[in-house]
């Protein structure tokens, strides 16, 4: 499978230059495997996992560069995309498949069934990889998405041959980004610095600022491109937010019965109004934003598809650097089918006709919400994953006739398809700036994606042992992110979905579409989706940006702040992996 | 014209999102329900913590207040949340069909009746710390009761109940948003059409930007290609004229794309960036095996980027044409 060498004339003895490689292949599957058995037992733990493109390129490049001392820029891209590209299955299957084993433990007819969870996430990650064949043009050739992480990667691939200065830039903003970690860490600085309560602000009108360099750092790298989201934050937060608790559409102190407001009774509102009300708006958002999107670029995407199979046919210049849209197809026909199969497996109340139904609705969806969760992270760095995965569990539910496991079992499929968009597209766009081949990274995520799925279910086996190996009773790994999709699949058995808030969101979303800023219903969406502070950390950033571009100019920004900027997002991972391995490491 | 459209979009969405935001009738009875309990639970868990204190000032045995046993196995609960435990899922049981109000309140009282007893025959502070916990759990009883007789609206009663109540100031504002977009998709088109007064001084000629970088790119490749072993010095000379060809050709086209797409269309558009942006990630290229030292590769990337860049070029004079 590996290719070694780029077309072109004779090299004249010299040895071909290194891309896709053997050894980038080989450690990037050790890589990534590890990072998968680490991630799912981290996740089980803390309820979160780690971005995996920049981990794993920190780990690529300390391996190739440091340690073997080979490997070129190209050829530590392939190895991050080989390594990010098996880890993705953890996050996609440690936010969901718990919660099956979670409903087996108190219910006797629930059974945890290998094969139709495994089966499912390999069909999702093909479709996730598939998917990315004609978006990758649309986002990072036509919309020119920044990607913060892919940009944060691109300059620690580059660092080797960018000169001292900027490798200078570059560490001392990791330095500053992992000193201020620690200190958050060991809780010297608080994680959140709250501005609005010393001076009397009520919680449901925030002011706190996340103390995150990562996110300044991908606010710097945004710039003026971020301030739609930035804006997006203040009006959910500053004028709807207050707005409804003093209209009294939040319940008040007196219609809980209560003479005066309780202790708590503010957090409780402001929870309220985030958790009813803008959260489950916000993905409605972020869903019409990205349908209006699609509507928008049918003519490029046309183009793009068009162009794509025109250059596999003839294979001129531009067109053998990428796959064919034959691929596209074939990606999207094998995951209906094995979507198929694995709803079928999955339960045997599930007739040929729901089969259909749900394989057809999950590949549809699990494309849409790879765009929505692609374009989030183009244009801000953050993934509104969890989000996404809920509609696609909330949809098998509804296709499944409330079936809890065909629909946490299609659930996976959807959630680590939605995850091999974000992480395929991130690394495509760090792979342009350093000038890999798209298809020989493609090719390489087609052949590896599917690795991590039998490693995260055998891990979550081997931990669950006899049963309540994790779980809320098991303080030690407590799975809190499968204990809320368990939650979330007995409140949907209630009828709990909160459609009116996704067709609203919606709404507002496609209507959003329709005004010239290419992402701005996906950017409103996604900061009425997050809490306000970490949006404000991300609009300083972007504030702060557009301020020295205006002083210092562009080249500034390209040769002095991007590295900077790089050095925060590469430093706060390197230091939340650290923190992981020493957790491993003390039990 | 711009500004007017932003305006009235921001109003529209601010529109749409709080009414969007108001809970249908039901949803607001349920959300109310919730919110008592959760803060009556929170004065609860309060008056019990204040007890335990004052069972610990008295100097008596934890008794009541006695932590779980530790265990290998998942910590077992105090007798306390035991009977607590038990009363809950007999609600639960019950809320599968959902229990009229005055079942609901049997299963809460005989909850309570569970654990209300003083056995232990407290006196003094502790057995008022008690009867303040006794009081707040007490609170606790009704509200329960309502909530688990109160059936979750389903997402279409939910959907309906909304709309019967928003559904029209919402509507508005979504007028309001669709108007402020179309406002700002003309001035934005005035502007990129040469047409506003707004004074840009960001204005690219592509005919001329991008023959011109196609040639720049042209002669770069030609003399690559001549040199068979370049010096270091001719390599750090080669490097530098990638990196000024990136940032200072390459970026105000990629910046004032809008300018062209424009112009041309969004198909158009993507006819001549698809070869612009290979000949963009050739040179990329380029500089990575510059910086690995691999010179062979070297040439063959700039040989590439300036192949595609031609294609860009043919291309966009193709549109250009076309467009008139």
């Amino acid at each position: 499978m590996a290719e070694t060498q780029s077309s072109g004339p004779p090299t004249g003895g010299i040895a071909p230059y290194r891309e896709l490689t053997p050894a980038a292949v080989v450690f990037g599957v050790l890589i990534g495997i590890v990072m998968t058995a680490a991630f799912v037992y981290i996740g089980l733990k803390l309820g979160f996992t780690l971005p995996g493109s920049t981990v794993a390129a920190i780990l690529g490049f300390a391996v190739l560069r440091g340690v073997l001392r080979r490997g070129s820029i190209i050829e530590n891209n392939i190895n991050q995309t080989v390594a990010s590209g098996v880890n993705n299955a953890s996050s996609g299957i440690v936010f969901t498949l718990p919660a099956l084993f979670l409903l087996s433990a108190t219910n006797t007819d629930i059974t945890v069934e290998p094969l139709p969870a495994i089966l499912a996430a390999i069909g999702g990650s093909f479709l996730g990889v598939a998917v990315i064949i004609p978006l990758r043009k649309q986002m990072i050739e036509f919309e020119r998405l920044r990607f913060p992480s892919g940009i944060a990667v691109a300059s620690l691939l580059k660092s080797p041959g960018a000169g001292a200065q900027q490798a200078k830039l570059l560490i001392g903003g990791a330095l500053i980004a992992t000193l201020i970690h620690v200190l958050a860490n060991f809780h010297i600085l608080p994680h959140e610095i709250d501005v609005g309560g010393p001076i009397g602000l009520p919680v449901y009108f925030p002011l706190a600022i996340y103390v995150s360099f990562a996110s300044v750092g991908a606010g710097l790298l945004s710039g003026k491109g971020g301030l739609p989201f930035v804006l997006g934050g203040v009006l959910a937060w500053w004028v709807i937010s207050p707005s409804v608790v003093l209209t009294e559409w939040v319940p008040t102190a007196a219609a809980l019965g209560f003479s005066d407001a309780p202790a708590g009774y503010d957090g409780w509102s402001a929870g309220t109004v985030y958790g009813e009300m803008l959260r489950p708006m916000g993905i409605g958002v972020l869903v019409g934003g990205a349908l209006a999107g699609v509507f928008a670029s049918l003519p490029a995407l046309k183009s793009a598809l068009k162009s794509l199979s025109q250059a596999a046919k003839a294979g001129s210049s531009g067109g053998s650097d990428e796959l064919s849209p034959t691929i596209l197809y074939m990606g999207i026909g094998g995951a209906i089918v094995i979507l198929f199969g694995a709803a079928m497996l999955s339960s045997g109340s599930i007739s040929v006709v729901q089969g259909i139904g749900i394989a057809l609705v999950g590949t549809v969806w699990l494309a849409l919400a790879g765009l929505v969760v692609a374009q989030a992270t183009g244009m801000t760095d953050i993934s509104p994953l969890s989000g996404m995965s809920l509609i696609g569990v909330t949809l098998m539910f509804f296709m499944s006739d409330g079936n809890a496991v065909a629909s946490i079992v299609l659930g996976v499929s959807v959630c680590i398809g939605i995850g091999q968009c974000a992480d395929m597209m991130s690394d495509l766009k760090s792979g342009h700036l350093v000038g890999a081949i798209p298809r020989k990274q493609q090719i390489a995520q087609f052949a590896v994606g599917w690795i991590g799925v039998p490693v995260a279910v055998g891990v979550l086996f081997l931990l669950w042992g006899d049963g309540g190996g994790f779980g809320p009773s098991n303080p030690e790994l407590s799975a809190p992110q499968g204990a809320a999709l368990a939650g979330v699949i007995d409140s949907l058995g209630q009828g709990a979905a909160p459609l009116d808030k996704y067709a609203g969101g919606l709404a507002i979303g496609l209507g959003l579409g329709v005004f010239p800023i290419a992402g701005l219903g996906v950017l409103v969406g996604l900061a009425m989706y997050l809490p306000f502070s970490i949006t404000l950390t991300y609009g300083i950033g972007c504030l702060t940006s557009i301020a020295l571009g205006r002083k210092l100019g562009d080249a500034w920004i390209g040769s002095t702040l991007v590295p900077v900027a790089a050095g925060f997002i590469i430093g706060e991972a390197l230091t939340n992996l650290g923190a992981t391995l020493i957790q491993l490491a003390v039990g | 014209m711009k500004y007017l459209g932003i305006l009235i979009l921001a109003i529209g969405v601010g529109l749409c999102a709080a009414f969007g935001a108001r809970l249908s009738d039901g949803m607001y009875e349920q959300t109310r329900l919730g919110g008592q309990i959760a803060l009556l639970e929170a004065q609860t868990d309060k008056a019990w913590a204040d007890y335990c204190a004052a069972r610990e000032a008295a100097k008596l045995e934890q008794g009541e207040c006695a932590p779980p046993e530790e265990a290998d196995d998942p910590p077992a609960d105090t007798p306390l949340e035991a009977a607590e435990d038990g009363a809950e899922a007999a609600v639960e049981d019950e809320a599968a069909q959902t229990p009229t109000y005055d079942e609901a309140l049997a299963a809460e009282k005989a909850a309570l009746a569970g654990v209300a007893p003083n056995a232990e025959g407290l006196s003094g502070p502790p057995a008022q710390a008690r009867g303040r916990w006794l009081e707040a759990r007490t609170a606790l009883v009704e509200p329960r009761a309502q909530k688990a007789s109160t059936p979750l609206p389903g997402p279409e009663t939910r959907l309906a109940g909304w709309f019967e109540l928003s559904g029209m100031p919402f509507l508005g504002g979504l007028a309001l948003i669709v108007i402020g977009a179309v406002l700002g998709r003309r001035a934005a088109k005035a502007e990129l059409s040469g047409d506003s007064k707004s004074g840009d001084d960001t204005r690219v000629d592509f005919g001329v930007a991008v023959a011109d970088l196609a040639q720049k790119l042209r002669a770069l490749a030609d003399r690559a290609a001549a040199l068979d072993a370049p010096t270091p010095a001719q390599r750090k000379e080669v490097q530098a004229e990638i990196e000024a060809l990136q940032l200072t050709r390459f970026g105000p086209i990629v910046e004032a794309r809008y300018q062209l797409q424009n112009r041309i269309g969004l198909a158009g558009f993507a006819h001549v960036f698809g070869p612009l942006s290979g000949a963009e990630r050739w040179l990329n290229r380029s500089w990575s095996t510059l910086a690995d030292e691999h010179w062979p590769e070297t040439r063959t990337s700039l040989a590439r980027s300036a192949e595609q860049m031609a294609e860009a070029a043919a291309a966009l004079a193709e549109e250009l044409k076309q467009a008139g």
